[in-house]
């Protein structure tokens, strides 16, 4: 059962008239899965298209094609009784700055029966926020996390977190995410959270999906994909290119040191393969992290698709 | 509806200090009403300068009105991509519930009772509370919706303030090219009817903008809803040249009473009008008014002129009435406890001298006979037709419906500077009394009194009375809305008369001349006598040769 799920989802937007061209998509032909219970990362670089397709899922865009069901309803459709299991934290929403903390959270109470005042009261002790100050006086972080407060509270089945770390200072990120982590720990939730800072999500994940251009590049669990990427280093001699194994990226031979990223690591098996086309060779196998995952896929720039990676 | 007040009460936090000069405007409006009415002494520049603030004060309600439906609006808002409220559950169909409770409760509710002791100090009854209320209402339910519309389509202050510039621009524009290019010559009724289309175009189409804009918010689809309802509504200004208010359901009650009156034309003529058209104005009388009666201006005429071809034209137009006071005569003269013969005798000898002349050079009696009063039709012909008038004379089929009103005495107060009374709604009070008059000596002499009258604007019409029942030698009647009121303060539904009233001394006839009597003046009293339509009455003319002068 998928939370969110978007088949050919496109949203064109208006742009200046250039050689006959009036419009740019910013989200093409995007199909997507969120399992239910995961927390999914929409990995980017900026102008990926992450904000846009969040804007769509919450009904905040209308698609230019395609559909977009969040909890098994359209998001053009989306109603009280949905949103009300959806909670949105986003750099880009305007808050009513007029308000202080309290009323922030006075205001948003009523709408939500699952709301629980003993989590709001310890949340609200943990992110250490002044209750009777205007959110227009609060700093970005302080304003990030009286965001996600309004949110926990009435734990939601959904939890999208559009770019929640940008600018934000290291113990500001670790506050958002111990209180992330808190709800998580408490009930059957799935959060989608975008980010082109791909560190802070890393430790938080378990799916991953990686957009560029509008398009999604790939699209799986955190796990798989951590697992069939290494780094390959091969010393004692020159390797000729050409030998280079299929879906192998960033070759690269400088001496008697040829590197290159493996994107279809099985373990044991991959070693011995490549053992044995490079016998001469001492070989280095090491672990990438998501960062560098993410930057070795941008770098390639090839339109790899989905299935074709995985 | 608990969540939706929640909404309504978080708008009012957000805007509690506009709400608070909101609150001050009004309550200022009211005071100062009161102060105008309550004033010891006064002139007409003070009045002026009062009336002027009053004035300047509703101008700024208008407003505020407008801006704070904005803001209501704006407060959480219906275009962009980061509104805070469509992501929380919160639906389009609650939000806009939420502000139309908000803006009724702030903007249009709240102004009738903050002005409601005012209006109670002003004597208005239970019927013209209701009136004034609806009045208050209608207005600010109006600007609701155009400031709610453009807010909806705006998104935010600053396109809203943009929107607003080009309102300001655009509607005295559009207004223009209207004027210029719309079908000259078309009757009052096609005039009516184009008004009533283009406002029920208006009104349709601001609407269906909010209600999109709320329950969808796709601002490509509202704006081209808007700009088809603009659109539509200069083309009917344009193009519109029907007449449809013979199919609108009328009432055609009699009022009772009104079965003796006659109607007759007197005569017609042309006057040249501007865009070469003429206007072919018909002078009516109504005989056998009764005496408890006032046909008052507002009716309508419908006028079929047939040529012996069997050619027809059809026009409507409004009709006017001259003699307000002629039908109600009685009620205004007074009655005479003690009659001083002599003077009677000779005042009805005056009267009968009067009638006399009038027939001498006119063949009519004197207008201001009692039962009878003048009326007028006026009709906008085009040039063509205009030559066939004049080549040969149309027989005539008028219809009309004639309004009519029982006069009230709202007040009568002893002629006594600051005597104030109220009645029928109205409430009056002498200003000031006693400065004499006399344009040289020897000459009938007077006294000056000024007087405020404040009454519900729905009391169309006024006249004053000056009454002396211990001798009942004389009565005069003032016309209180004609030329000799000096100020009229308009706030909302009060208005104010500031009247300067010229009562000449009382004469008596003495042997062979007549006498001012100014003592008689502490026995008179003053009345304020009140008219508003509240029926009417229908006749059908045939006339065979239409009596149209040069």
């Amino acid at each position: 059962m998928n939370i969110v799920e978007t088949n050919g989802l496109s949203h064109r937007y208006w742009s200046e008239f250039s050689f006959g061209t009036w419009r740019n998509e910013a989200v093409h032909d995007l199909t997507l899965a969120v399992p239910e219970g995961s927390l999914f990362a929409l990995l980017g670089a900026n102008g990926a298209g992450k904000t846009t397709t969040i804007k769509m899922l919450l009904n905040l865009l209308r698609p230019s094609r395609g559909t977009a069901l969040v909890m098994g309803v359209d998001s053009r459709r989306l109603g009280e009784r949905q949103l009300a299991q959806i909670g949105y934290v986003s750099e880009n929403q305007k808050l009513p700055l007029w308000m202080t903390v309290r009323q922030l959270l006075d205001y948003c109470r009523p709408f939500y029966p699952t709301w629980d005042r003993d989590l709001e009261k310890k949340l609200l002790r943990q992110f250490e926020l002044p209750e009777d100050r205007k959110l227009r006086h609060l700093s970005r972080g302080m304003l990030m996390k009286a965001a996600l407060l309004s949110v926990l509270p009435y734990r939601p089945k959904l939890l999208v977190l559009d770019e929640p770390f940008s600018g934000l200072d290291p113990l500001v990120r670790h506050d958002f995410v111990r209180g992330v982590l808190e709800v998580s720990t408490t009930g059957d939730w799935s959060v989608l959270i975008s980010s082109h800072d791909i560190d802070d999500v890393e430790r938080l994940v378990d799916h991953v999906g990686i957009m560029e251009e509008g398009c999604l590049k790939l699209s799986e669990p955190a796990e798989a994909l951590l697992g069939r990427f290494r780094q390959v280093e091969l010393t004692g001699a020159s390797f000729d290119a050409t030998l280079k194994p299929a879906g192998a990226l960033e070759w690269e031979s400088a001496g008697n040191l040829t590197r290159f990223i493996a994107t279809d690591y099985a373990g044991e098996a991959s070693e011995r393969a490549w053992q044995a086309r490079w016998p001469e060779a001492t070989l280095r196998v090491s672990p990438l992290t998501l960062r560098e995952i993410f930057i070795t896929l941008a770098r390639a720039g090839r339109n790899v698709e989905k299935g074709a990676v995985a | 509806m608990n969540l939706t007040w929640h909404i309504v009460k978080k708008d009012f936090r957000r805007l509690q200090l506009p709400l608070f000069l909101w609150t001050v405007l009004l309550g200022a409006q009211a005071v100062l009403c009161m102060r105008l009415f309550s004033a010891r002494a006064g002139n007409a520049e003070w009045i002026e300068q009062q009336s002027g603030i009053i004035t300047a004060l509703a101008g700024v309600g208008w407003l505020f009105t407008f801006v704070l439906t904005a803001a209501f609006v704006l407060e959480d808002p219906l275009t962009g991509t980061q509104m805070f409220w469509a992501t929380r559950p919160i639906s389009g169909r609650r939000l806009l519930g939420a502000k139309t409770l908000g803006v009724l409760v702030a903007l249009v509710v709240w102004p009738v009772v903050v002005a409601l002791p005012s209006w109670i100090y002003f004597g208005l009854g239970a019927r013209d509370l209701v009136a004034a209320a609806e009045r208050i209402v209608l207005v600010q339910v109006a600007i609701v919706i155009v400031g709610g519309t453009l807010a909806a389509v705006a998104g935010q202050g600053s396109r809203f303030l943009f929107w607003m510039l080009a309102l300001l621009v655009g509607i005295p524009l559009a207004m223009g090219v209207v004027t210029i290019h719309a079908p000259a010559g078309i009757s009052p009724d096609a005039k009516s009817t184009r008004l009533f289309l283009t406002v029920v175009v208006l009104l349709g189409s601001t609407l269906t903008v909010t209600w999109l804009q709320f329950t969808s918010r796709r601002i490509g689809r509202s704006l081209a809803v808007l700009a088809g309802g603009l659109g539509l509504t200069v083309i009917l200004c344009l193009v519109w040249r029907w007449n449809w208010v013979a199919l609108w359901p009328h009432s055609h009650e009699q009022a009772p009473g009104t079965e003796p009156i006659e109607l007759s034309v007197l005569s017609g003529a042309f006057q040249a009008e501007g865009g070469g058209d003429s206007r072919l104005v018909l002078n009516l009388q109504a005989r056998n008014v009764p005496d408890d009666f006032s046909l008052v201006p507002g009716g309508r005429v419908e006028a079929d002129f047939r040529w012996a071809d069997g050619t027809t034209l059809s026009l409507s137009s409004t009709l006017r009435v001259h003699s307000l006071w002629a039908g109600y005569a009685k009620l205004l003269r007074a009655s005479a406890p003690n009659p001083d013969k002599e003077t009677e005798a000779k005042l009805r000898q005056s009267v009968a001298d009067l009638d006399e002349r009038a027939m001498r050079r006119t063949g009519k009696p004197a207008p201001s006979g009692v039962g009878q009063t003048s009326l007028e039709a006026i009709f906008t012909v085009d040039p063509q037709w205009t030559e066939r008038f004049h080549a040969a004379v149309p027989a005539c089929t008028l219809r009309m419906r004639v309004l009519t009103s029982h006069p009230k005495v709202a007040a009568e107060l002893p002629l006594q500077e600051g005597a104030d009374r109220i009645g029928s709604g109205a409430r009056m009070r002498i200003v000031r009394y006693g400065d004499e008059y006399r344009p040289k000596p020897g000459q009938r002499g007077q006294k000056n009194l000024y007087v405020m009258v404040s009454r519900p604007t729905t009391n169309a019409f006024v006249d004053f009375r000056v009454t002396d029942r211990v001798h009942g030698t004389e009565s005069w009647v003032y016309s209180g809305s004609g030329p000799g009121s000096l100020l009229t303060v308009g706030f909302l539904p009060v208005r104010f008369d500031w009247q300067f009233v010229a009562i000449p001394y009382p004469r008596a006839w003495r042997t062979d001349k007549w006498v001012d009597m100014p003592a008689w003046l502490q026995d008179y009293t003053l009345a304020f006598v009140i008219f508003s339509p509240d029926g009417g009455f229908d006749r059908e003319l045939k006339i065979d040769r239409l009596p149209i002068g040069p």
